[in-house]
């Protein structure tokens, strides 16, 4: 089961996913026209500043399960379909309920084309018409350096468990002082994100 | 072996443990018994459905039972519980009908309680439930009443009193102190006034507003307030606050407190019958103290803990919350914790145009705090209140734009 799968320390805080994300759920899908809409779309992604500099951190709905917003919506408005929480506009009152449960603060309130009368709750809707059509969601597709994945958690998981571990069999090995827990400092990101780039050059090449 | 859960009550807690159960078990026979005449509705939805009259705000319809949830509903006036024999495990309804259980819950509910002389006359109308306010709305319909008057103003008065007002009738509300107490300080009370007022809510206040008696005979017509008025109107509305439904349950031997008292488990003192919802007499999460919460927020909650037990999955109820969400007034504005006390608390406060943000800490800890207007990171403030983390080394950047996931995460990390 693929998921979106955020890798913090590789997001550089260039917003291009939050500009995606407003293209993909606006009418028309069009970076130039979706300025002139209205109501203007607006992204489901959040890119924040981290807790020192040189770090950011893309915010997306996580589809928790159980998910909390799920439980509290009162009309039934927020339903799941296939692992991905969605919320379907005519049915939301506005309550906020779901916005003052998510330990996230993912949900926002904005207006939608369907609904004039009311701000509706919007979220990430997993960019579920795209996967429909066998695309990957537009963050994802965006993403420069690979900050945001669709991919298999497990497949992840046990990539870094295998990074993790060479590193520990060098130190073992070289009896070099490593700290393999120190913190990723700036240089180590942007060397991680030159490896990133140099493997996926080699990997179209081949 | 097929079990036969009773659920005592229709409502978002009897509701949410029915739906729960049939998430993981598709056999059990479930009742579900409720004394009002309609299929299982949302409360927090009823103002949305007199005012647009859309009834699919209502929850999920009147086939959800018999195709989803695969259980037997009893309902209507008739089917009230008159007797709980736990010993027997049976109950018995107004009509005679005896009905034997497993596992039952209790989610009964509340009801309107005022400790007003001449409560128990005709005549007087809530907003409790469904059924009462179709008594309301049939009076609003038939244009017999032009005028209204709302006494409280909890989070029921102020939504029978916006909607009344959007509806064309002349509301008139009593507010004895201030607006929401206990879940407002003085000055997001204030505020909300002023919204009420400008909504074209006559607010009286003080001597003017506290209710002595309600007069007429035999239903009421007026009320007299401490200040020696006599005030009147066509629809008399109380919403001076709720009381557990717990009457049925004395000589049955079930511990009832303010509540019905239940353990960490949702258990009652018979290790068979689980209590949830606005009857049930938890723990708060964050102080430990006994308390009836009756919220929304907390008889879901409630009722996904007791299914989960009685599944026999042994799960810990973390404790009731006190937050609300308050819609309606035109702004958003949720309140949580205790923003109110005295002693030792510190305010972390912004005030910008048309909004005000209020965090209560206590030892670097958040007990509570107030949006209006702004409801920027409201999920990550219940969520710090509710693990009672402790923020000291950001205090000052909590109400800051940027504050949220990014900076947390690592914390939260570490604490994992």
């Amino acid at each position: 089961m693929k998921s979106v799968i955020i890798i913090p320390d590789r997001c550089i805080g260039c917003k291009q996913c939050e500009i995606a994300c407003s293209v993909e759920h606006s009418k028309s899908k069009n970076i130039y026209s979706s300025v002139f809409e209205t109501p203007k779309s607006a992204p489901r992604i959040f890119v924040l500043p981290g807790d020192h500099s040189c770090f950011s951190f893309p915010n997306k709905c996580r589809h928790c399960d159980p998910a909390p917003c799920l439980m509290i919506c009162p009309t039934g408005a927020i339903y799941k379909d296939s692992s991905i929480i969605l919320v379907d506009p005519t049915r939301c009152i506005g309550c906020r309920m779901c916005a003052m449960v998510c330990p996230f603060y993912v949900i926002r309130y904005r207006e939608s084309p369907d609904i004039v009368e009311r701000y509706v709750a919007t979220k990430c809707d997993g960019c579920i018409d795209r996967i429909k059509k066998g695309n990957i969601p537009a963050c994802v597709e965006t993403c420069k350096t690979g900050a945001i994945l669709f991919d298999d958690l497990n497949k992840i998981l046990k990539e870094k468990g295998l990074n993790f571990a060479k590193k520990v069999f060098l130190v073992q090995k070289e009896g070099k002082k490593i700290d393999v827990l120190q913190e990723k400092n700036c240089y180590n990101m942007l060397q991680e994100l030159k490896e990133k780039l140099y493997r996926t050059m080699v990997v179209e090449d081949e | 072996m097929m079990k036969r859960i009773v659920i005592l009550g229709a409502g978002p807690a009897g509701i949410t443990v029915a739906e729960t159960l049939r998430k993981f078990d598709k056999t059990s026979e479930v009742i579900i018994i409720s004394d009002e005449p309609y299929p299982p509705y949302s409360p927090p939805a009823m103002t949305e459905y007199f005012l647009t009259g859309k009834a699919f705000h209502l929850w999920k319809g009147s086939n959800f039972i018999d195709n989803y949830l695969n259980a037997k509903y009893l309902s209507g006036k008739s089917k009230r519980v008159v007797e709980v024999d736990p010993e027997s495990c049976r109950v018995v309804l107004l009509d005679g009908e005896e009905i034997y259980f497993d596992n039952l819950v209790l989610a009964t509910g509340s009801r309107l309680s005022a400790s007003i002389k001449g409560m128990e006359k005709e005549g007087l109308y809530n907003f409790k439930s469904l059924s009462a306010a179709e008594e309301i709305m049939e009076k609003v319909r038939e244009r017999e009443a032009k005028s209204a008057l709302v006494i409280g103003a909890g989070f029921i008065g102020i939504e029978i009193a916006v909607l009344l007002k959007e509806l064309g009738v002349k509301v008139t509300q009593l507010v004895r102190s201030r607006y929401m107490r206990g879940m407002l300080d003085e000055e997001a009370a204030g505020v909300l006034m002023h919204i009420m007022e400008n909504k074209g809510i006559d607010v009286l206040k003080g001597s003017d507003a506290d209710t002595v008696e309600f007069m007429g005979d035999p239903d009421v017509r007026s009320v007299r307030v401490r200040s020696g008025k006599i005030l009147t109107a066509d629809l008399m509305i109380a919403a001076t606050g709720i009381r557990p439904n717990v009457e049925f349950l004395s000589g049955s031997g079930i511990k009832v407190n303010d509540g019905v008292v239940v353990d960490e488990f949702m258990r009652t003192n018979y290790s068979q019958i689980y209590a949830c919802g606005d009857i049930a007499e938890t723990i708060n999460r964050i102080t430990r103290q006994r308390v009836v919460y009756p919220s929304f927020y907390n008889a879901v909650n409630q009722g996904v803990i007791t299914a989960y037990n009685l599944l026999g999955m042994n799960i810990r109820y973390e404790g009731a919350d006190r937050i609300n969400s308050i819609k309606h007034i035109g702004i958003p504005l949720i309140t949580a914790g205790d923003v109110d006390s005295k002693d030792g608390s510190s305010v972390v406060y912004k005030k910008g145009k048309g909004f005000i943000k209020k965090i209560f800490l206590k030892n670097g800890r958040i007990v509570g705090f107030i949006l209006l207007n702004d409801i920027t990171n409201a999920g990550i403030f219940k969520r710090l209140m509710d693990r009672q983390v402790d923020v000291s080394s950001y205090r000052d950047r909590l109400l800051d734009e940027n504050f949220g996931e990014g900076l947390l995460y690592r914390s939260i990390l570490k604490i994992m």
